[in-house]
This record gives structure tokens, sequence and C-alpha cells, in this order.
């Protein structure tokens, strides 16, 4: 190993070095490179630091009410039934979507760019409608929930 | 053979505490322990036992892909809610710091709780994949493979992440420095 070490990697290499043992080259290269640089003395040197600050950190055990919470939140998880959809409702989805395809397939023909909406048959303006409306609950619904659920955790956390 | 309940009883305080260093405050860190336990008992069906695998590793990889998809949640709540939900994160952070910074003698308390509230602010700062790997190496004391493992990721992209967030650490902490006077100890091996 004869070439010269950049900082950078006297760094990295520093770093392996709390993973594991050094080849006797590498570690005597980083030495050496120590005694000369006081950039990367100051690396170690804020690196033990970190680490020694770390170690005193004294970490909050749990606290006892979440434990229980949680318990109690597994036990049930693991207990119930997966949630089933009933097979109505399935059948009135599929249903309505089939309708609304339909409907849609029949009228859209009907409506280019130059008609307007006067120029449209009562089930043309119909289909426009669902369009709209399909369009605007895709785009607000999830701005509509995450502003409900923010609302709700303000409320709880300032209970 | 570890049942669940017997694997919850080992491991909750390392995931609270694992959950508190990568949230940086308590509510966070409460979500991210429940987060964990719920994913982890849907991904291990009752009685069954962690078949091999090390139940730590195993556990510890839970909380940070819930972190993950967490920050990623947060990212896409800030698009809609922008300023509100920024401001409640930083008051709960400044209020609720999670880590206990307090507890030393009386001589060196103040200037320690000091480094430690820096630290911890540095910490959570980070952006998510390098506070993950600076915690699992420098809190959790994982090594670079097992970290790789752990977080699906090469080695070679763990040592970079690391370097890079200890480089941001240093900046950070650079009011607490210490003199860089004679040689430095050459740690070795983990300790």
């Amino acid at each position: 190993m004869t070439r010269r070490l950049r900082c950078r990697d006297v760094e990295r290499l520093m770093l392996e070095g709390e993973d594991r043992a050094l080849p006797a080259g590498e570690r005597g290269f980083v030495e050496e490179h120590l005694r000369a640089c006081a950039r990367c003395r100051g690396f170690a040197a804020d690196r033990a630091f970190v680490r020694k600050e770390l170690s005193g950190v004294r970490w909050p055990a749990p606290p006892e009410e979440l434990v229980l919470r949680t318990r109690r939140t597994l036990r049930d998880a693991g207990t119930a039934a997966p949630v089933v959809v009933p097979a109505w409702i399935l059948v009135a989805l599929a249903a309505v979507t089939i309708i609304t395809s339909v409907w849609l397939a029949i009228w859209l023909p009907d409506i280019t760019p130059d008609t307007t909406l006067a120029d449209l048959s009562l089930a043309a303006r119909a289909a426009v409608f669902i369009i709209v409306q399909n369009a605007l609950m895709l785009f607000c619904a999830p701005i509509v929930l995450r502003t409900a659920r923010a609302r709700r955790a303000e409320l709880e956390s300032a209970r | 053979m570890t049942s669940f309940d017997e694997l919850y009883d080992m491991y909750n305080a390392h995931i609270y505490r694992f959950a508190c260093a990568l949230a940086g405050n308590a509510g966070d860190a409460e979500d991210l322990f429940q987060e964990t336990w719920l994913r982890a008992v849907k991904a291990l069906p009752a009685g069954r036992e962690t078949a091999g695998r090390d139940p730590k590793a195993w556990l510890f990889t839970i909380t940070a892909n819930a972190h993950k998809d967490s920050l990623r949640k947060k990212r896409v709540r800030r698009l809609f809610l922008l300023e509100r939900t920024k401001s409640m994160a930083t008051a709960a952070a400044d209020a609720d710091p999670g880590w206990d910074v307090s507890g030393h003698s009386r001589e060196d308390g103040a200037m320690r709780s000091d480094i430690r509230i820096c630290l911890r602010r540095a910490v959570s700062r980070l952006p998510g994949r390098e506070r993950r790997v600076f915690v699992l190496k420098d809190i959790e004391g994982f090594k670079h493979e097992e970290i790789g493992r752990m977080l699906g990721i090469p080695e070679a992209t763990v040592r970079t992440l690391l370097h890079r967030a200890v480089r941001k650490l240093r900046k950070e902490l650079a009011e607490f420095r210490p003199a860089a006077n004679g040689h430095p100890v050459f740690e070795e091996g983990r300790s």
C-alpha cells in the first residue's frame, strides 16, 4: 500500500476500524497520517467525544401504560377475524361500475371540443357530471381525509 | 422456542429505545413502537416462532421500515398541510425530547444536558437513511454487515452513509468540539 491517503479515506478507515480490526498496513498508514494531520486528529477526537456522549445517554424505559396498551392491541389483532366485505356490497359495486361504464360509452362520443353544455342531452350532461365529480373526489378526498386526521390528532393531544 | 408474548417482553424496551433514537420525540416514538409490534404480529402468525432468524435484528428491521414509511407519510402530509404540520412537529420535538438528558452531577449536569440536547437535535436533523444507519451503529452497536442486511443495502453504502452522518454531526456539534491536542486514541473493534 503505497498510495498517499487522503483525509477522507483516513476518516473512512477510522470508522471501519471501529467495526473490525484493520490490517496492519492500513492501521500503520492511518496512525502515520494522524501524526501529521491535525484535521484528522480533530475528526478522531470528535468521534470519540460523540461516542462517549452517546454511551452516557440514559434511554427512557417504555411507559407502562404504552406497554399494556400495545399488548392489548396485539392480542386483539391476533384474535380478530379478518375483515370480510359482504358479497352484496361487491355485487352492488360491480353493478354500479358496469352501468357507469356503459352510460359513458354511449354518451361520451356525443361530446366534442366544440360542444357546449346547452348542446348536450340530459343523459350526456349526466355523463359529464359523473366525470367531473370523480375527478374532484380523487383530488380532494386525500386532502379532506388528512385534514380530518390532523384535526383529530390535534384534539387528542390537547386532551 | 419463543412465543410472541415472550418476544414482546424480551424486546419491548430495546424497540422503544430504538424508536426514541430514530423519532427524536416521545410521541412519534410511541407511534413507531406500536406500529413495529403490529407489523410483527401480522408477519408472525400467532403461536409460531421466529424460525431461526435473530429476533432482535428482525424486529429492528421492522422498526427501520416503519420509520421509513412514517417519514414518507410526513412528506406527503407536508405537501397538503404545509406550515401547520411542520410547526406542530417542531413544537412536539422541542417539548418532549425522548432522550433523557438529565441526571448528572451538578457540576457538569448543565453542560452535559446542553451537549445531549444538541446531539439529539443533530441526530434528528439527519436524513432518514443516515439517521437509521447512525443509530444502528452508534447507539445499538450493530456491525456494518448486520446493518446492511437489516436495511437491505450493501455494506459499502452503510459505510458511506455513516461517514456522511458523522461529518454532519461534527459540523452541528462544532461548539462543543474537544481540543485535538496530542495523539488521539485510535479505537479498534466494537466498544
